[in-house]
C-alpha cells in the first residue's frame, strides 16, 4: 500500500464524487432570520416549523464540487491543453420516494456521462460565471481578482437519501476501472453529504468501495460532511471526538486514513495532521486535497 | 584555458519532446585570458504551464551576465516582463488564463568558470546542482549534497514577483578554484539525485558512468536503463523526469 504510482497520461487515475442531492440539503448552512411558520408543512416527507434564509447544504455541495473540479483542471493544465492526468465523475444521489435516483450529476454538454478525461471536462462545462476571490498583493494586503468559475453541476435537492445505492454506484464504476488500470495510482472516490442515508446503514458499501484496488494501494474513499449545526470547520480529522452528531461520526469512520505521502505534503504545508488523519472534512470542502496530489514538481512558493 | 563542454537531454518517458521543460544556455568559449565561461542549467515546474519559456529565459540571462547571485532584485523584473510578453500572444482557454495568473516557475543553477584566475564561482535557486569534480572523485557537491535532500517541493524562481518573497533570500552560492582536467557537470534534479545516491554506494563510481557518455543516444540509453532499475530498497534508480547534463571539461 505504497501510494506511490507515478500518475501520468498512460497511467491516469480516477476521481469519483458521490454527491447528495436529498430534501435535507435544501436545509440552510447557517440559518439567519429563522421565523416561526403558522402551521407546520410537510415536503419530501419531512416536516418543517421553521423558515429560515441563507445559503443551502445544496448550494454549498454545488459550490464545492464545481471548485474541486475547477482545481483539479488548473492542476493538470498546461500551456498546450489540459493533461489527461484524471478522469472525472459526478453521481448525484436522491430521488422521491418512490423511487432512488443514482446517476450522473454533470449538466450541460457532459449530462450522462458517468466518467470523462479531465480535457473534456474542462472544455465542456455548462457556462463560466466570474467570482470575485480575494488574493495576496504582495505587499502584506488583499486585492479581490475576478476569477472564471465554471459551473458543471447545480444545485439540487429533492427526495430520500440512497447513499448505500450511490457507494453501490461507486464500487461497480471503479471495479470497471482498477480491472482496466491495475497498477495505477488508486482511485479516490469522495463523497459529500449531510450524512442522513435513507436506504439503510452505508458502513458496508462504503467497506465494498475502499476494498477495491490496485497494486498501488486500495480505493480511497474520502467524506465531506456539511452540517447545520455550528462548529469549526475540520479537514483531516483524525478523531471522531468533537464532531457535533452521529451523521458526521458515522461519515469520519467510513473515510480511509489519508496516505503516508498526503499527510507529508499536507505537513510541509503547515496543516495540523497525524497518522489518524482521514480524509474527512466537516463543514469544508477538501480543495487543499488538490495540492497533495503528486502529479510532478510543484513549487512551494506557488499557492 | 580550452573547454569542452557536451549538453545531453531528454524528456520525462511518455512526454513527447515538445513536452521537456529543463533548459541549458552557455555563453561564448572564452577566447581572451580575462574572460569567463558561463553554463546554466534550469528546470521549470511541470505543475506550473509556460514554464519551459521561462526555464530558457533564466539560463539565457545567467549566461549573457545579466542576473546573478546577487542582481537578482533588479534583474528578474525585466525577465517577467518579457515573459508576460511571450504568454499573453494569443487568446487562452479559462483554464489556462488562471492558470498563468499563478505564473511559471524554475530550479536554475549557474556556474562562471575564470580563464585566466583559475577560479570559479556558482549560484543555484530550487534543486539544479552543480558538482566539480577531478579525476572523477566528487570535490563539490551544490546546492545538495545528499540524494535525501531532493523532493518534489522546492522553493523555485517565478515569473510572477509576489511569489518571490523569501526566493531571493534563498539564493546558494559558492566558489572554488580549479585546475586542468577538472569537469563540472550541472544537473537538473532527478539525475542529481541519481548522481548523489549512486555515488554513495559501495564502489559508485557515478562520475566515471557519466564520463563513458558519448553522444545523445548513449546518454538516452543510460537514463532509461537507470529509470527502469531499482536500489535495494525498491526505489527506482532515477525519477521518471525530464533530464537535462552539462558536462564542461577544461585543460
Amino acid at each position: 500500500m505504497s501510494y506511490n504510482a507515478e500518475i501520468s497520461r498512460a497511467n491516469p487515475s480516477v476521481f469519483l464524487f458521490l454527491i447528495d442531492q436529498s430534501g435535507s440539503m435544501q436545509d440552510v448552512l447557517d440559518p439567519s432570520n429563522v421565523q416561526s411558520l403558522d402551521k407546520p408543512i410537510s415536503v419530501d416527507g419531512r416536516t418543517y416549523t421553521h423558515s429560515a434564509s441563507g445559503r443551502t447544504k445544496a448550494q454549498g455541495v454545488a459550490d464545492a464540487i464545481n471548485r474541486l473540479l475547477r482545481e483539479l483542471t488548473i492542476k493538470c493544465a498546461k500551456s498546450e491543453g489540459v493533461r489527461d492526468y484524471y478522469h472525472l465523475g459526478v453521481i448525484g444521489y436522491g430521488g422521491d420516494n418512490s423511487a432512488n435516483r443514482v446517476s450522473s450529476a454533470f449538466v450541460g454538454p457532459l449530462a450522462g456521462r458517468e466518467l470523462a478525461p479531465i480535457s473534456e471536462i474542462a472544455n465542456n462545462p455548462a457556462r463560466i460565471e466570474e467570482r470575485g476571490k480575494k488574493v495576496d498583493d504582495g505587499a502584506g494586503g488583499l486585492v479581490e481578482q475576478k476569477v472564471k468559475f465554471p459551473i458543471w453541476f447545480e444545485a439540487i435537492a429533492g427526495g430520500g437519501t440512497p447513499m448505500c445505492a450511490a457507494l453501490n454506484k461507486a464500487q461497480s464504476i471503479l471495479g470497471g476501472w482498477v480491472a482496466q488500470y491495475p497498477t495505477g495510482f488508486p482511485p479516490i472516490c469522495i463523497n459529500i453529504s449531510d450524512g442522513e442515508s435513507t436506504d439503510g446503514d452505508p458502513t458496508q458499501a462504503a467497506e465494498g468501495v475502499k476494498a477495491l484496488g490496485t497494486t498501488d494501494g486500495n480505493v480511497l474513499l474520502f467524506n465531506i460532511h456539511l452540517s447545520s449545526k455550528t462548529g469549526t470547520p475540520v479537514e483531516f480529522a483524525d478523531s471522531e471526538s468533537g464532531l457535533p452528531d452521529q451523521f458526521a461520526k458515522l461519515l469520519f469512520n467510513m473515510s480511509s486514513l489519508m496516505p503516508a505521502h498526503m499527510q507529508a505534503i499536507a505537513r510541509q504545508e503547515g496543516m495540523r495532521v497525524t497518522e489518524m488523519s482521514r480524509g474527512f472534512a466537516f463543514n469544508a470542502d477538501l480543495v487543499s486535497l488538490i495540492r497533495f496530489l503528486d502529479i510532478g514538481t510543484r513549487p512551494s512558493n506557488l499557492r | 584555458m580550452r573547454v569542452d563542454v557536451q549538453a545531453y537531454w531528454l524528456p520525462k518517458a511518455g512526454n513527447a519532446l515538445e513536452e521537456y521543460e529543463d533548459a541549458f544556455w552557455q555563453s561564448r568559449i572564452p577566447t581572451g585570458d580575462a574572460d569567463f565561461l558561463r553554463l546554466a542549467v534550469a528546470d521549470g515546474a511541470t505543475e506550473t504551464s509556460f514554464s519551459r519559456s521561462w526555464a530558457l529565459l533564466l539560463a539565457k540571462a545567467y549566461c549573457r551576465g545579466r542576473l546573478a547571485a546577487d542582481n537578482l532584485q533588479s534583474g528578474l523584473p525585466k525577465l517577467q516582463r518579457i515573459w508576460k510578453r511571450h504568454v499573453g500572444k494569443k487568446p487562452l482557454p479559462w483554464y489556462a488564463e488562471q492558470k498563468l495568473e499563478s505564473g511559471a516557475f524554475a530550479a536554475i543553477a549557474g556556474i562562471k568558470i575564470g580563464s585566466q584566475v583559475k577560479e570559479w564561482s556558482a549560484f543555484a535557486v530550487g534543486d539544479c546542482c552543480v558538482f566539480h569534480t577531478r579525476e572523477e572523485v566528487i570535490l563539490t557537491s551544490f546546492p545538495m549534497d545528499h540524494a535525501e535532500q531532493f523532493n518534489n517541493r522546492p522553493l523555485l524562481l517565478s515569473s510572477v514577483a509576489s511569489n518571490n518573497l523569501g526566493v531571493v533570500e534563498s539564493v546558494k552560492c559558492i566558489s572554488g578554484t580549479w585546475v586542468s582536467g577538472d569537469t563540472f557537470y550541472l544537473m537538473s534534479d532527478a539525475l542529481a539525485a541519481w548522481f548523489l545516491r549512486y555515488a554513495s554506494l559501495p564502489g559508485g563510481d557515478a562520475a566515471y558512468c557519466l564520463r563513458t557518455l558519448t553522444n545523445q543516444r548513449s546518454f538516452a540509453d543510460f537514463v532509461e536503463l537507470q529509470r527502469n532499475d531499482v536500489f535495494k530498497d525498491g526505489e527506482p534508480m532515477m525519477r521518471n523526469d525530464d533530464v537535462t547534463l552539462l558536462a564542461c571539461t577544461i585543460t
